[in-house]
Formats: structure tokens, sequence, C-alpha cells
């Protein structure tokens, strides 16, 4: 068993914090796997995914274990059975299609097809379990190795990776993926990894059979920590040393690293744990962490050309270096987690523009930078949109947020209205009563539906009251409102809408096809949008609101 | 009447009960008559219309060629950094990152046609071809649009195939049996694909990039492109696939941040480019085109023009197509004017003035001429020569007025530019001078710009010269011919300024000087074109533009037609009476059925309705007896599908006529009440038996 253990010290230095699921695993793959095992985990299943693989491209070479073709497929990317079944076979037969002859798929002849239902699938496995045993056979039997039946008898694994999305895309394939081995007779073991559990997607009536449970426990820091910083050995392997301008992954700074690891760890560890997350800020950030050292090597590297002495070696700056440089750098971490952490930015674009300018005052102007590039990005542009369109965004705000009820009295223009006209501190009455139902804002609720006349009639009086002075003089006109009326049945409103819903600044809730009755829509628009939209307009927004801020 | 097989056909099909439809094939009736399309017979020339298209075409397409290529110059920024991008993705990437992202680069396009994504195309699939024989790095470029991918089976086969389709000639397309090859919506079908054409190529991965531009993509369903971003992640960077996204919504709040969830995003790596068209945009080609030194264009667009082109497309549309049809509109109703026909020497060579069909046109310019030339004596047809030369001439002089008013209006601009740079600000927009000059009154701004150059101090106007010196050797030679006063006013100047070094004195002089000469040139030369004889020949000066044509008031316009149906019919009916009651029957029947809704309550009863109907018809039918023939074109009134029914003439009141007549009164009813029906004027509540309701009240006469 020495070779066995051999085998999981290698797959646990490369992946960390995984050592007792490794232990498990490989136990289970070199003896004789479960038919059917769940993995739950909730936290990385991209990693667990990367072990698995490992473990049953490297299993087959531990003595005594049996052979094992290994499939991996995702779940997402199986569209139809069809494609899962013909990714499946073509792996695990270890055949490649190819262009020449017609991107067949295995077995390469017409005379059998194996990817039309899910009965000519079994029979695929079982004539590709076939071939396996006489091919294994005539092997052994010409080795000298004489072992039991059963460990010479090969078996396939197949793992299906976000398997959350079986339910949705192949639902009717969960039951017989999960009785795979009883209903083909042969040894093979079907592995679902899945972020839920099996409870979410177990098929009613327990027509599948429990699986056995595997779940993964969430990293430790250290192990976060440990698999980073072997990321980080792998990419400087991976980068050529010659070439000066990837000294950034210089094997030299691996101790600066470790420690600008832990301390970006520390700063951004309360908002996401996830390695992968976290060596994605790590990636932008540290090269323009690094430059000021690398800066300072090239000049020593220079300042020796210059003197014809041998290049210095290029070494990790020391403590009072190190702590100048997390001082300087800790507060841009957080910045980057806010950039990038919901992807506003990615990471190479981050990384030019964050990076280390000698001549900045660096910690007030630096910080100052990103403070004001984060609210430059939330800033909202709004003047790419022609002048009706921001109008017309508005009174879809409106129509959303008011009440119908309220319209008369919000837009309605007589006299006697006016005065009715309720404004948001006018409703004392109704004080100290318990039993008075809380009303949740409209805001709070999302946007409520509203027919295009309502919109067109609420745009008229927007439009009245807002629009009336810019327009160009038209003699046509007397009457008080006409022209307003014939500008809002104009084609080009009409269009707008029709654009803005297409661009789904607007929701349309009406089916397209719908004649009778007017179209419904919704507002696609946040407040701050609307606000910034009637600031540019210069509308007073919360007079028009039934319940403003 | 003799009936034809046709029309036996017809008939059987008719009386057929089994036919549930019948197509009523529609003959026009007089198609020779239409020849000449003219909006004023009185004074159009023979054949005039064919020679004002011929016109109308050589102006605008010069007119489109110069806004094309303007638009293209406004595109190449944005071509360019697409190709970049696109170079640039799989090589440029940031090491040390836990994956590959899949490079997506999302192009707001707000206003500009969808034709920048063919120059994107076009750019890309020539992308590498810098040696003669080398075509390995060229990318492969497909297209999806949202009608494609409804599901996501649908939006990998269109996304596959499209790719796959592109390389026939290049791969040998071999025979995919659909049983036992993979299929097409399968991934591995376009990672085979590649391998085989990076092979046939014998180029490795690295060029190459295929590149899936997706049209509209606030259109696609985000659940479909989530599982299509996820996909194609899985395959790359073996597939080197980079997606264009095309937006018409605003870059922040981005579309894509605010619909796709965090863990799709992750897998992308978005970058942005943005091109929206703006005021600054709309005026620089305004600028390019009309008022450019160099440029002339054949037809000079009139300040009403401008202006409804500039609040356009503020307030409706900032869409460059939407710019180049107002153009083209502005084009086309200029040369309704029966006068346009001069605007080019061919037609004006191949026109015949000598028949006499020519004689009210004829009539109309010599008015024109006496009026402008101020020469009242008497014209004679073997004047027609002296006449074209006449019109040849003025042309000319035109041309060289309005060239020479773009100059001294750029000129305008140069001093304006420098006297904002000193902080002094305008207070008009571009459109509002370039109008102000149009019209000739731009007199207060440049006044007022004089007085700010007398009081330049010595550098400020030694740089002034200079940049008014340097314009002046920019523009031909042609003008620089006419403009030699003012030119060599500036360099006296100049060497002036040269020659006597700071006097305080002596530079007050000399910018009072230029002042003043600044502002006798701008008098002279920014003047309105209208006062040239025949102007309108090239300009369409101040005359409206017809808005309602590009941008109609549903309504107004629905309601107008059927109070007016005289207005938009082809043959314009001739009444005698002014009366309404008399002119109703020699309507439309639909116009007669809306008129009398008009004068009804709220709830119409259907069968007073009818009566009151019938009894227009009965007016009709009276009319069209005793006149029949005087009343010929009358029958033949706006709508032609009923002028056939009413074709059907009596002479006598026969009982089986009589009944035949009831119901085609009766047909005639229930169609047009179908006609109000649709068009949304009626309304069935079901309340009271044999009423429907009004939708419209208030109706503008």
């Amino acid at each position: 068993m020495d070779e066995e253990e051999a085998f999981i010290q290698k797959i646990s230095d490369a992946h960390p914090g995984y050592t007792s699921f490794i232990t498990h695993f490989t136990t289970l793959a070199s003896t004789h796997p479960p038919p059917f095992i769940y993995v739950t985990d909730t936290n990385n299943p991209r990693i667990t995914t990367s072990v698995i693989d490992a473990i049953f491209h490297g299993v087959s070479s531990i003595p005594g274990a049996p052979p094992t073709q290994y499939a991996h497929v995702n779940a997402v990317a199986c569209i139809t059975p069809r494609v899962f079944y013909d990714t499946v076979l073509n792996v695990l037969a270890g055949w490649t299609p190819s262009w020449k002859n017609g991107c067949q798929v295995w077995p390469g002849d017409d005379s059998q097809r194996y990817n039309d239902s899910i009965d000519s699938f079994l029979h695929g496995l079982r004539r590709l379990h076939l071939e396996r045993t006489t091919d294994s056979s005539k092997g052994k039997g010409k080795g000298k190795a004489v072992a039991s039946k059963s460990e010479q008898d090969p078996s396939m694994v197949i793992l299906i990776e976000r398997a959350e999305r079986l339910s949705e895309s192949l639902p009717e394939l969960i039951v017989p993926l999960s009785r795979l081995a009883e209903l083909s007779r042969i040894n093979v073991s079907v592995i679902l990894l899945s972020s839920v559990s099996w409870e979410d997607i177990r098929p009613a009536m327990g027509a599948a059979p429990d699986p056995y449970h595997v779940d993964v426990e969430p990293l430790a820091k250290q192990d976060v920590l440990h698999r980073l910083v072997s990321a980080f050995r792998r990419t400087s392997l991976s980068e050529s040393p010659s070439d000066t301008s990837h000294v950034t992954y210089h094997p030299a700074l691996q101790p600066l690293y470790e420690q600008y690891m832990e301390t970006l760890y520390n700063a951004i560890s309360i908002y996401t744990n996830d390695p992968i997350e976290l060596q994605y800020v790590a990636a932008a950030r540290w090269p323009g962490f690094v430059k000021p050292v690398i800066s300072q090597y090239e000049e020593l590297v220079r300042q020796a050309e210059e003197e014809e002495s041998d290049p210095p070696e290029l070494e990790p700056p020391a403590t009072d270096g190190r702590l100048r440089l997390f001082k300087f750098f800790l507060p841009t971490f957080t910045a980057a987690l806010d950039a990038l952490y919901p992807r506003l930015d990615n990471a190479a674009d981050w990384a030019a523009k964050n990076e280390y300018d000698a001549g900045q005052r660096f910690v007030t102007s630096n910080c100052d930078g990103l403070a004001n590039r984060v609210k430059l990005a939330s800033i909202i542009k709004v003047d790419h949109l022609p002048r009706m369109s921001k109008f017309i965004l508005i009174t879809a705000y409106m129509a959303s947020t008011n009440p119908p009820k309220s319209d008369l009295r919000m837009f309605g223009r007589g006299p006697e209205e006016r005065k009715k006209r309720r404004r948001k501190s006018a409703s004392p009455k109704k004080t100290g009563g318990a039993q008075t139902i809380v009303k949740v804002s409209q805001r709070l609720l999302g946007p409520a539906t509203f027919p295009l006349d309502r919109l067109l009639a609420i745009l008229g009086a927007l439009l009245e009251e807002n629009d009336y002075e810019t327009r160009p003089h038209d003699p046509r006109f007397e009457l008080p409102g006409e022209y307003t009326d014939m500008e809002v049945g104009r084609i080009h409103i009409y269009a707008a809408i029709t654009e803005l819903t297409l661009m789904r600044a607007l929701h349309r809730t009406s089916a397209m096809d719908k004649l009778d009755g007017p179209p419904m829509f919704k507002c696609g628009i946040s407040h701050d949008v609307a606000l910034a939209l009637a600031r540019d307009l210069d509308v007073p927004l919360n007079d028009w609101l039934w319940d403003p801020a | 009447m003799s009936l034809t097989t046709a029309q036996m056909a017809f008939e059987a099909a008719l009386d057929d009960e089994h036919q549930t439809s019948i197509y009523i094939p529609f003959k026009e009736p007089d198609t020779d008559d239409v020849e000449s399309y003219t909006l004023f017979p009185d004074k159009d020339i023979l054949n005039g219309y064919e020679l004002r298209l011929a016109a109308y075409k050589r102006a605008w397409s010069k007119c489109l060629e110069r806004v094309q290529e303007l638009i293209h110059a406004l595109h190449a920024p944005i071509v360019d950094r697409v190709a970049e991008l696109v170079n640039m993705a799989y090589t440029d990437t940031l090491p040390g990152l836990p994956y590959a992202e899949l490079p997506v680069i999302s192009v707001t396009v707000f206003g500009t046609s969808s034709s920048v994504f063919d120059e994107f195309s076009a750019r890309l699939e020539s992308e590498g071809q810098d040696g003669l024989f080398d075509d390995n790095g060229t990318h492969i470029v497909t297209h999806l649009y949202p009608q494609d991918c409804s599901n996501i089976t649908s939006a990998m086969k269109t996304l596959i195939t499209g790719f796959i389709n592109k390389t026939d000639e290049e791969l040998d397309s071999v025979k995919r049996r659909p049983a036992s090859s993979l299929c097409t919506f399968d991934l591995n079908l376009l990672q085979i694909w590649f391998d085989a054409l990076c092979d046939s190529r014998g180029s490795d991965s690295n060029t190459t990039r295929l590149v899936v531009v997706l049209h509209d993509f606030e259109r696609f369903e985000p659940l479909v492109m989530q599982d299509l971003f996820e996909i194609s992640s899985l395959a790359i960077p073996r597939l080197p696939l980079v997606f264009i996204l095309s937006l018409t919504s605003p870059p922040t709040p981005s579309y894509i941040h605010a619909t796709y969830p965090r863990s799709t995003l992750a897998r992308l790596q978005v970058r942005s480019c943005s091109f929206s068209t703006s005021q600054a945009v709309l005026h620089d080609i305004l600028l390019k085109t009309f008022f450019d030194v160099e440029f002339n264009p054949d037809l000079v667009l009139g300040p009403a023009a401008i202006e409804f082109l500039v609040d356009f497309f503020g307030r409706h549309s900032p869409s460059l197509d939407g710019l180049v049809s107002i153009l083209q509109l502005a084009h086309m109703k200029h040369f309704e004017e029966p006068l346009t026909v001069f605007l080019s020497e061919e037609s004006l060579a191949s026109m015949d003035l000598t028949d006499p069909g020519s004689a009210p046109f004829l009539n109309s310019v010599l008015v024109r001429v006496r009026g402008s030339t101020g020469n009242p004596t008497g014209w004679r047809v073997a004047d027609i020569d002296v006449l074209l030369e006449f019109v040849r001439s003025v042309r000319l002089a035109f041309h060289r007025q309005s060239q020479l008013l773009r100059v001294a209006f750029r000129l305008f601009l140069v001093v304006q530019t420098f006297t904002t740079s000193l902080g002094i600000k305008s207070e008009k927009s571009l459109p509002e001078l370039m109008c102000a000059a149009l019209r000739g009154r731009l007199g207060t701004s440049y006044r007022y710009l004089c007085t700010i150059v007398r009081k330049l101090k010595v550098d400020q106007l030694d740089a002034l010269l200079s940049e008014i010196n340097d314009f002046f050797a920019g523009v031909s030679a042609q003008v620089q011919g006419e403009e030699r006063e003012i030119i060599s006013r500036i360099s006296t100047a100049r060497s002036v300024r040269d020659r006597h070094s700071d006097e305080p004195q002596q530079v007050k002089d000399v910018a009072e000087m230029i002042g003043d000469w600044l502002i006798e040139y701008f008098e002279h030369r920014l003047v309105t074109l209208e006062e040239l004889p025949l102007w309108d020949i090239s300009y369409t000066g101040s005359a409206p533009f017809p808005s309602e044509l590009l941008n109609p008031s549903l309504r107004a316009s629905i309601f107008s037609g059927l109070l007016h149906p005289q207005d938009y019919s082809m043959t314009a009916t001739n009444n005698d009476g002014d009366d309404d009651e008399e002119t109703l029957w020699d309507m439309p029947d639909t116009s007669i059925l809306f008129h009398r809704y008009l004068e009804s309550g709220k709830m119409i009863n259907v069968f007073d309705w009818f009566e009151s109907f019938s009894l227009v018809l009965e007016t009709q039918r009276r009319h069209a007896r005793t006149g029949a023939s005087a009343h010929e074109a009358l029958i033949r009134t706006p709508s032609r599908r009923k002028g056939k029914q009413r074709q059907v003439e009596v002479p006598e009141d026969g009982e089986e006529e009589l009944d035949k007549w009831r119901l085609e009164v009766q047909s005639r009813f229930i169609r047009s009440l179908h006609e109000l029906d649709y068009i949304g004027l009626i309304k069935h509540t079901g309340r009271k038996a044999d009423h429907v309701m009004r939708t419209v009240f208030d109706v503008p006469g």
C-alpha cells in the first residue's frame, strides 16, 4: 500500500486541505467504487472537480486497483441527452472523432448507434465493457500476474459536474444514471458533484436509490494560503524566467508573496474566502504591489551593468521595506475586491489601471484615486438618450410607483384639483391607530404594471409642464394643451417606447401578439436612474411622486 | 358588358358556397394617365418629373456619399479598438489568474446604424492579411440574432453551424451522417472543426479567433445566454472564442452587470467600448457637409431644415440613420419644385422648352426672371438660349456666393474659437449660428466678436492674425482669388505688426483696423442667399421641413384623413358646391360614416347610423345618375375600391334593382363600420342593444 500512500501524498500536496477527502476517495476508487456517489460541495465545486479528476486519472497506476476508465462531463454542456451519450462514450472509449471521417462518434461505423436513447447507451456501455475485458484479459494473459476476477474487472467512472442542472436539462436521465450499474450490469459508477444537496434534486417517489454521500469540508485559512502559494509556484514555473517582464513571478519573490497573500486574506476574507476569488484578486493586485521591488532591482541591474560587475540576484525586500509596502497597498486590497468581486472590471484592466506609479504621492492620492474611480463607476450616465426617451422613462417610473387612483390628484391641473393634491405630510388624520395596516412603499414592492394609455396620459401632463418652452413655436396650435397632445401622439413616441422596451429600460408584461387591450408595461429603471434623468431634464421628480423619498 | 373567362371564373367562385375566401385582384383603372407626377401642374415642364428625379439622384448621392464618409470616419476609432481587443484576447492575459476568462467585448452603439457591425466583420476577417498570399491569421466571424436563440440548443446550433459554414471552401466539407456523427449543437464538433482548420491552414491556433457577434444583446434571453457563456467558457482556450455584444443601453448602469449573475460574470472578461452619437457629432457632420470650405453640396440646406434636424435629433432619435433619412427627405421635398430641373447641367441640356407642353413652365420661369432681373422686356421663343444662358450664370453666381458664405462662416468660427479660448463664451449653439448665418442675421454676433478683436492685446492679436492667415492659406486658390481683398488686408496688418514691435498705440490701431475690416468682410459675405435671383434652384431656404412625413401624430393623421380624404387622394375632386352636406356624398363611405359618428351622442344607435348613411348614399346615387358622364372623375374618388361599386348605374328603379341597391348599401355600411372598428373608434359595450359606444369625442375640425 506504499504506492497508494505516495499517490495520496502527491495529490494532497497539490490540493492542501483535501487530505481526508482524497484518502477516502482513493480508497473507494482503488477498491470497488459504489455505483452511485453523490458529492456535495457548497464551497468550491470547481476545486473538488479537479481533485476527483486527479484521483481518477492516476488511480490505475496503483497496484491492485482495477483499470479505470474515467469520463468527466459538465451537466450544463449536455444540453440534450444525445450530447451526454456522445461525450461519455467517446471519452470512455478513448475515441477522438476527426473531421476527415465526418466527425463520427464511437464506434466509428454506421452499423450500430448508441446515442439515441438510454437503452442504446446501456448497450454501448456493455459493448465497451466487453471490449475492455477482452483487451485486458489478453494483456494479462501474457503477463504473469494472476489476480482474482473481481480485481481484473475494469471499472468505469462517470463524473457529472454541476449535477443540479441535470434536473433542468436532462430530468429524465437522473433515475437511469442513479442505477446505471444495475441497468447495464457492468461495473460502472456514477458520481454526481453538485453544490446543492441530493434532497433538492432527488426524483419523486423514491425512483432513484440513495447515493453514497460524500460531503466536502470547507477549506481552512492555512490550506487556502498553501493552495495560493503553490499556484504562485506554478505560475513562476510556467512563465519563462529569461524574460525580464515576467520577473513579477520570480521564484525568489515567493516569501514576499506568502506574506502578501496572508495580508490580503486577512483584509478580504470577511467578504469571500473562495480560493479562486482570492487568487483572482491577488493576481490583479500583485503586479502593482511588486513593482517597486522590481524597479529597485532593475535599477541595481542597470548599475551593475554600468559598473560591469555581475548582476545581483533578485531578493525580496527587508522587513522595513515590506512593512512600507503593506502600509502603502493595504487600502487598495479592499478597493480591488470592490471592483473585482462583482466583476465591475476585469483583472487585467484593473491591474493596468492600478499600476504602481513611482511619481505619485502614495497612500493618500492612490486611495483617493480609487475611491473616485469607484464613485465614477457608480455615476449614472443618461446623456445618450434623446429628450423624449428621458421623459418617457421618468413617466414610466411615476406610473410604476404612483397608485393609479392618485393620477388625477397628482397630475390634474384644474383649480379644484390643485387644492386636493396631496403632499407627503398631509395625512395626519390616521395617528396612533395600531390597527392601521402598514403600507409598504411601492418602491420596495417593485414596479407595478401600467397600460400604455396611462403612460401616455402622464407623459402629456409632464410634457405640458416641463417641455412646452423648449419646443419650436408652431402657430397652428392655439388651445392650451393642444400642442402637447399632438406631440404625445407622434409616432416617434411610440417608437421610443418600443426601443426602450428592447433595451429593457421598460418591461412589456403583455404578450407581443396580443391585440386587444392596451399593452402593459413595467418600469425597468431604478430610483437613482429616475432621479438622474429628472435632474438632467430639470423635472422636480419628488413633487410628482405619491410617496416621495 | 362582355364577361371574360377570368371574370366568369371569378363570378363562379363567388357563387360557390364552399369557398371560404376569394381573392379579388385589384386592377389599376388607367395606368397611362399617371405619367408625370407633379404637384404643380400649372407650372411644370413636360417630363419634368423624370428630369427632376435624375437631378435629385445626382444631388442626393453627392450629399449621401459625403455623409457616409463622415460617418465611416466616426466609426473608425471604435472599429480599430474592437479589432485591437480581439487580437489581444488570449494573448494579453494577466499571469496568475485561476482560470481562463472568456473574452467578451461589449460595444455600446446608440444612435449609429448597425452597419458598424459589418465594418467590424470586414475588418476582423481581413485582419492579418498583410502578406499577399497569407490568410492564415484571419479571424472568423459569425453573427447571432435574438430570434435564433430562443433556447440553448438552437443557440448552440446557430453558433456552430455559423462557423462551420464559413469555411466551406477552405475545408473539404465532409458529409456528416446525422445519426452517427457529432450533432450540430455539440461544442466538440466545433473543436474538431477548429483543429482541422488549423491543420489545413498550417497555422497555430494563436492567430485565429472565433468571433461571435451577438446583435441586440438586450433581447437575448438571459438564461440562454448564461448557459451559452458557461458552455463556451468550458472550451476555452483551446477554442479561441471571442464574443462581441451589441448593446444599445447606456454603459452605466451596465445592462450586463444588472442582468447576469455573478457566477456568469466571473467567467467573462468584459471589456467595453462605446460609441454614442451626441449633438457634437451632429454639429460636426452638418458643419462638414453644408459648411465646408472645400465641399460644395448641390443643394444647400436652409435654416428651417437645419432647425428641424437639430430639434428632431435631440428630441426624438439621435440616430445617424435618422439623420440620413431627414437629409434625403429634404432633398426629395426640394425637388418637387418644377424650377429645380435647372439644378443639373444634364437636364438643362436635355430639356425641350420649345414643346408647347412646356409653356406653363416657361411662363412661370419668365415671371421669376423678370422679377429678379427687373427687366420688363418681353420674351420670345427665340430667346430660349438666352434664358438658359441666364439660368446658368445665375446658378454659377449662387454657388459662388454660397461658397463664399461658407468661407466667411468658417472664418467667423475661427475667430469665435479664438475668443472662446480667451474665456469669452458664445451664447449661441453652432446650429443657431448656422441658421443665423444663412438668414443673414449674424450681425450682432460678429459685431460683438469684432469688438473683442478691436480690444485684443499684442500677443493675442498676433496669434489671431496668424490663425486667420493659416485659415486663408488652407482654402482653394479660387477662393483665395475671390477673397484677395481681405487676404491682402490681413497680410498688410501682419507686415505692419512685424515691422513695428510693441508700441501700444500702434497695436491698438492695427487691432481696431482688423476689427473694422472683419466687420466689413462679414457684412459683405454673410448675407441671406434668398436675395439672389432664382435662389430656390439649389437652396431650400425657409421652406418648412415636411415633418409630418417623418414623425406624424397618429390620431391627428387618421382623423384628418377621415375628415378630409380629398387631401390624401391622388385625383383632386373639384366640387362646385361648398356646403358640407353637398360635399359629404362625394366622400368615401368610411368618411361619410365618420362624419355621422361625430354628430352623434356618446352611444350610437347602429340602425339610425345606417339610415343616415343610406340617405347620403341615396344622394350619391342620384348625382351619379343625373350627371353620369359629367361626374366621371368624381366617381373615381379617392378610395378606388369603393369607386368600382359606384359604377353600378341604374337607369330605372325596377324592384329587383332596388333590392340589389339595398343590399349594396348594407354591405357598404358594414364594411365601413368594420373599418372604423378596426381603427379603434368603436367600443362594443353590450350594455345597450343595437348600440355601440364612441371612443373619440373632441375631434378638431
